[in-house]
């Protein structure tokens, strides 16, 4: 007897756990970014920027990536006939994403917490910075399925608004301007990397109060956003 | 002239007047009016690219009208989960989760379309059985054959007891065994007071299940035809032009 799925979520998460093979890449390949960055002598702002956007890429291609195969194969009209909201369903599937990515995740910020004990007081913030981060990135990858006609194409698509998006939440540089640090305020990355850095035992320049608000706010933001876009998701 | 047609048939679980649905190729199905009531199965049939497909993704909801109108169930609003509860569809390729068994797509869209865990479990191991798929229930859809997979679809398409069936070449992939069941299923939802619109240009199916029948060409309705009057294959020929597949003229 087969564990039966009743939701979305639920049938995403075991298709996720049958695929031992694939499951088994997945959660090894942060690991191969991360683990090099936390055990060495890397300076913070370097392993945070990669963190960063090691965190953010993975939510966005992978959504991007499925989604994109889904359209191709014809699979996304079943979705699209069931009797729920359009920005229902792409709201809950985003969110069973954003929590299979942060599975994936969870390994790199435990090595994390594990070799930075002293900035247990981040840890809190960061990861409400991560979540919000991991669910935009998702959203986003989720929006930029719907340019693409082949799983190929999703790479472009993703990396195209995310790069630009980097450097204005101050990834690759720290942002002097006005105009610039203004934006970053609403980009999640901002406050993830800021996190990061905080965790770290880096130089945030933001304090833990503020990441954490940033994160809560991110995953408002994210989520109605997910439920705004089902519509052009499913149907474009 | 459409509004007082589309208010006679205020009831009927799918009406359409003037239907277009125009691809930027300028492909599609045009012009189209049709009614179907309670208890009817309305069969499309015609050539390849005749615009059936098209036709059939407007009224499951699938595809938005270009131009013209259609009411489902008396409705004419935007179509929304309410009614799409009530659909029962089945595409022209019968898609589903691979890495998933048969059984756990099956649940999961019979939940989804509001079925409580005892009757969905209960209603699957009837239809399963009816299919003969109990004994392939746990294997991965991955590995089923075509005929197996269309079968899953059928079942899936059924689970909720839809008030409106609409099959795109529901016997591609079936044995002879498994088209006459399912001709008899057919025939029995319709009995139950479903509706059922069913594109195929399988004479035997539609002589068997279909009440009327609408031949199409080039994207148009070129003509109605009761089921019975005359062998579906002739009146094909004479509507379209061309011999249907395989049949007897």
């Amino acid at each position: 007897m087969s564990v039966l799925p009743a939701s979305i979520a639920q049938r995403e998460l075991l298709e996720f756990g049958q695929r031992r093979r694939a499951l088994l890449i997945k959660m090894a390949f942060p690991l191969i970014v991360g683990v090099p960055l936390l055990t060495s002598a890397a300076p913070p702002f370097y392993a945070a920027m990669a963190l960063t956007m090691l965190i953010t890429i993975i939510g966005a291609l992978g959504t991007a990536a499925v989604l994109s195969r889904e359209r191709a194969t014809g699979l996304q009209l079943r979705y699209r006939l069931l009797p729920r909201r359009h920005g229902a369903v792409i709201l809950e599937r985003v969110a069973a994403a954003a929590a299979i990515d942060l599975t994936q995740l969870s390994l790199i910020l435990l090595l994390l917490a594990a070799r930075h004990p002293g900035a247990a007081a981040w840890w809190p913030a960061l990861l409400l910075a991560a979540v919000g981060t991991v669910l935009f990135a998702n959203v986003v990858g989720a929006i930029a399925s719907t340019f693409t006609t082949a799983p190929g194409e999703v790479m472009l698509y993703v990396l195209l608004p995310l790069l630009p998006a980097f450097f204005l939440s101050g990834v690759f540089t720290p942002l002097t301007s006005p105009l610039p640090r203004a934006l970053s305020t609403v980009l999640p990355m901002t406050y993830l990397h800021e996190g990061l850095l905080g965790a770290l035992q880096g130089a945030p320049h933001l304090s833990i109060p503020v990441v954490a608000a940033g994160g809560m706010a991110t995953i408002a933001a994210s989520l109605l956003a997910a439920f705004l876009a089902g519509r052009r998701v499913l149907t474009a | 002239m459409a509004q007082a047609a589309l208010a006679t048939s205020a009831t009927a679980p799918v009406s359409a007047r003037a239907l277009s649905r125009i691809y930027r190729s300028r492909r599609g199905c045009f012009e189209v009016d049709l009614d179907v009531s309670t208890g009817e199965v309305l069969g499309l049939m015609g050539v390849n690219g005749s615009g059936k497909t098209t036709l059939l993704s407007v009224l499951a909801t699938a595809e938005p009208l270009t131009s013209g109108e259609v009411s489902w169930f008396g409705e004419r609003a935007a179509p929304g989960p309410a009614l799409r509860r009530r659909l029962g569809v089945v595409g022209d390729a019968p898609l589903h989760f691979d890495e998933l068994t048969g059984e756990q797509n099956a649940y999961f869209f019979a939940r989804q379309y509001g079925l409580e865990r005892a009757e969905a479990t209960a209603r699957l191991e009837e239809l399963l059985a009816w299919c003969g798929l109990l004994d392939s229930r746990d294997l991965p859809v991955g590995e089923y054959s075509l005929g197996m997979r269309r079968r899953l679809s059928i079942i899936e398409a059924l689970l909720h007891r839809p008030d409106l069936i609409l099959m795109d070449e529901p016997t591609l992939g079936l044995d002879h065994l498994g088209a006459a069941d399912l001709a008899a299923r057919l025939r029995a939802e319709a009995e139950r007071g479903a509706a059922l619109v069913l594109s195929t240009n399988d004479a035997a199916l539609a002589e068997r299940v279909c009440d009327r029948v609408l031949f199409m060409h080039q994207g148009r309705v070129v003509s109605e035809e009761e089921v019975g009057r005359a062998p579906l294959a002739r009146l094909f020929r004479r509507a379209t032009g061309t011999a249907l597949s395989g049949a007897r003229a």
